[in-house]
């Protein structure tokens, strides 16, 4: 029988949640109330799902499994890495924990978005120094992260810290059903290839691309508890800053809903500077063909190429690019193309969904007198 | 204090060939990514005593190491030991080997470990400034400048999009996620350059000439296992598309069949 998981015969109801939530058909409803049986593994999983709290764990980690997957969530960044790893940990049967530094105002979005417990750090260190003594001494089974500035940074270390395996802003996790291990894809050669990774040895570590994994799940009905981790021998790694400022910021192109970006063919670096008003009018942002930045007429964080990233806008309107190789496998996942060029062989026409071929300044101009 | 750039290799005209279900890179030219070379001028802005170019590619890709030159770089040092692209891909690989030759090159004794900053017992830390560009290693994503400074007990920045020296720190601005942060920092350091700091300059034409005769060192080192495995590789080629043409009497009327069919895909 297994020992550290026990029911509160007087708090269970025999509502059946515990069952569903088994991923080794360990639990049965017997005349009116939960019984374990012989066959569970003490992953924790029922303990959350039990509505009236009739489900306990015993020791350090109850309501997260030893081993279980950890979900690093810095401030300010919403809790999408904890809906794609429970995606991972319902396919390995074992749990969640979202890690925070804080104490977190509203704990139930990190239940809701599919953790099984919220694990709060404290220490006199950062949340590097914090994590990294954590992981040491409770053994995740793997750690991930949205791969945003502070958990790019952050999570680099803690791999090189534990000696772990680090898989940096995958696109897609697969994990193997009953096994520990989760398989990746990520970008190769800047994005025109893709590659599958397997990380090996104890504790993976992943970033995951925010594009690829904005989803936020919104389970109300799930719980779980919150817990808290001292960790006074936490080594403090990186300097705080002196200050920090609200600055407006440029959408990168890499977030942008609509791009309009621009190329050689609109002649001048006037017709260029228009982008930026139907750019606005769309609520997209400006783009450029390399040949546009190499005139000086964008800034090189303005530059369309797979050497810059991938995009994954909604729209694309390109005014005046030929489409190079490297531009075109940039763009290769935005959902609708459109090509406005007068050039009949220009490359870019091949990944176009819709062909405008007319002068591009002339439909520029059309575009911001019109609609 | 000493500087290391970690510099890495890009493929200026990408045409790397999908052959044999396998990316072909041999017909690829090699060249300094711009954020390297903007790594190799915030070097020289912070004023260290000497800049060192160190990089672990290819003897072949020896021209990225003279480019560095050329951007300033008093030494070049490449790794000896060769690294195949299957470590390639593991970042940990290429940040341990990074931090074996900057040990060794800053004049660590053999077998002396670094640990994290300012931890009881930890070594004294070495008194070196390193900078990577944010891709430092290109299949890595800019995981290498975090990794180096664990692995050498050093504080990290990344991201920096600008710095300035003066009264013995260096200012360096960088986001942290939403906010854009001001760190000084008086001591070794490592920092890592983010995509929106100044475009790098036009390298000197005098230091291109000497470069093109100066000696490209080379350093050896026992590289770490990898501990990420590629197993397979796949062509992102892009998806057919329809390439319908839009076409009107006039050129307003094009403009509003094409926000037409556009309202019917639902993206504007």
């Amino acid at each position: 029988m297994p020992e550290k998981i026990k029911v509160v015969a007087e708090k269970c109801d025999g509502c059946g949640q515990c069952l569903q939530a088994c991923a080794f058909f360990a639990v049965d409803v017997v005349e009116g109330r939960a019984v374990l049986a012989e066959s569970c593994v003490e992953c924790g999983a029922c303990v959350p799902a039990c509505p009236t709290g009739a489900i306990e764990m015993a020791g350090e980690g109850a309501g997260a499994k030893a081993g279980g997957l950890w979900v690093f969530v810095p401030e300010g960044t919403p809790p999408a890495a904890v809906t794609a790893a429970r995606a991972v940990a319902d396919e390995q049967g074992t749990t969640v924990s979202a890690i925070v530094t804080a104490e977190p105002a509203d704990p139930s979005r990190f239940f809701a978005a599919g953790a099984d417990e919220v694990l709060v750090l404290k220490g006199p260190a950062d949340p590097a120094g914090l994590l990294i003594e954590a992981a040491k001494r409770e053994g995740p089974s793997a750690v991930f992260a949205l791969g945003r500035a502070t958990a790019l940074r952050v999570l680099p270390r803690v791999a090189a810290a534990l000696g772990s395996a680090y898989v940096a802003l995958a696109d897609e996790l697969m994990p193997a059903y009953g096994e520990k291990t989760v398989d990746a894809n990520r970008p190769y050669y800047a994005g025109r290839f893709r590659t599958r990774v397997t990380p090996s040895g104890k504790t993976a570590v992943f970033t995951l691309d925010p594009v690829a994994f904005s989803a936020v799940g919104r389970d109300t009905g799930r719980r779980g508890q919150v817990r808290s981790l001292e960790l006074p021998e936490a080594v403090r790694r990186d300097p705080d800053p002196v200050s920090a400022e609200k600055v407006a910021r440029e959408v990168p192109l890499a977030q942008a809903r609509v791009v309009v970006a621009g190329g050689p063919g609109l002649g001048s670096a006037e017709n260029f500077a228009k982008l930026a008003s139907l750019a606005e009018k769309l609520g997209g942002v400006v783009g450029a063909s390399k040949e546009a930045v190499d005139l000086g007429w964008a800034k090189p964080s303005q530059l369309v190429d797979s050497s810059a990233g991938h995009l994954y806008p909604q729209l694309y309107l390109a005014f005046g690019i030929d489409g190079s190789t490297t531009h075109n496998a940039a763009i290769a996942k935005a959902r609708v193309v459109v090509a406005i060029t007068d050039k009949p062989d220009a490359g870019l026409l091949s990944v176009a969904d819709f062909v405008v071929p007319q002068d591009p300044a002339a439909v520029l101009e059309a575009m911001l007198a019109g609609e | 204090m000493k500087a290391f750039v970690c510099l890495s290799v890009s493929f200026s005209t990408w045409n790397i060939l999908w052959s044999m279900g396998a990316p072909d890179t041999s017909e690829a030219q090699r060249e300094l990514p711009a954020l390297d070379r903007s790594a190799l001028e915030m070097a020289k802005k912070a004023g260290a005593d000497e800049v060192v170019a160190l990089g672990w590619f290819p003897a072949a890709d020896e021209s990225v190491f003279r480019q560095g030159l050329a951007f300033g770089a008093n030494r070049a040092v490449r790794i000896a030991q060769p690294i195949d692209e299957a470590a390639a891909v593991d970042p940990l690989v290429v940040a341990a080997g990074l931090a074996e030759a900057i040990r060794k090159l800053a004049g660590v004794p053999d077998g002396a470990t670094a640990g994290p900053p300012s931890g009881e017992g930890a070594p004294e830390p070495l008194k070196v400034l390193v900078f990577c560009g944010q891709a430092s290693a290109e299949f890595g994503r800019g995981a290498v400048g975090p990794m180096l400074a664990e692995l050498l007990g050093l504080p990290v920045v990344t991201g920096v999009r600008a710095l300035e020296a003066g009264g013995g720190a260096l200012t360096v601005k960088a986001w942290q996620d939403d906010l854009l942060a001001t760190y000084k920092l008086d001591g070794p350091a490592v920092i890592t350059v983010g995509p929106d700091a100044p475009a790098p300059g036009k390298p000197n034409m005098m230091l291109a000439a000497k470069a093109m005769r100066a000696p490209i060192e080379s350093i050896d080192i026992a590289p770490r296992p990898a501990s990420l495995r590629a197993r397979g590789v796949t062509s992102n080629e892009q998806r057919r598309r329809g390439k319908e043409a839009v076409a009107g009497s006039s050129l307003a009327e094009t403009v509003q069949v094409l926000f037409g069919r556009l309202r019917e895909r639902r993206v504007v």
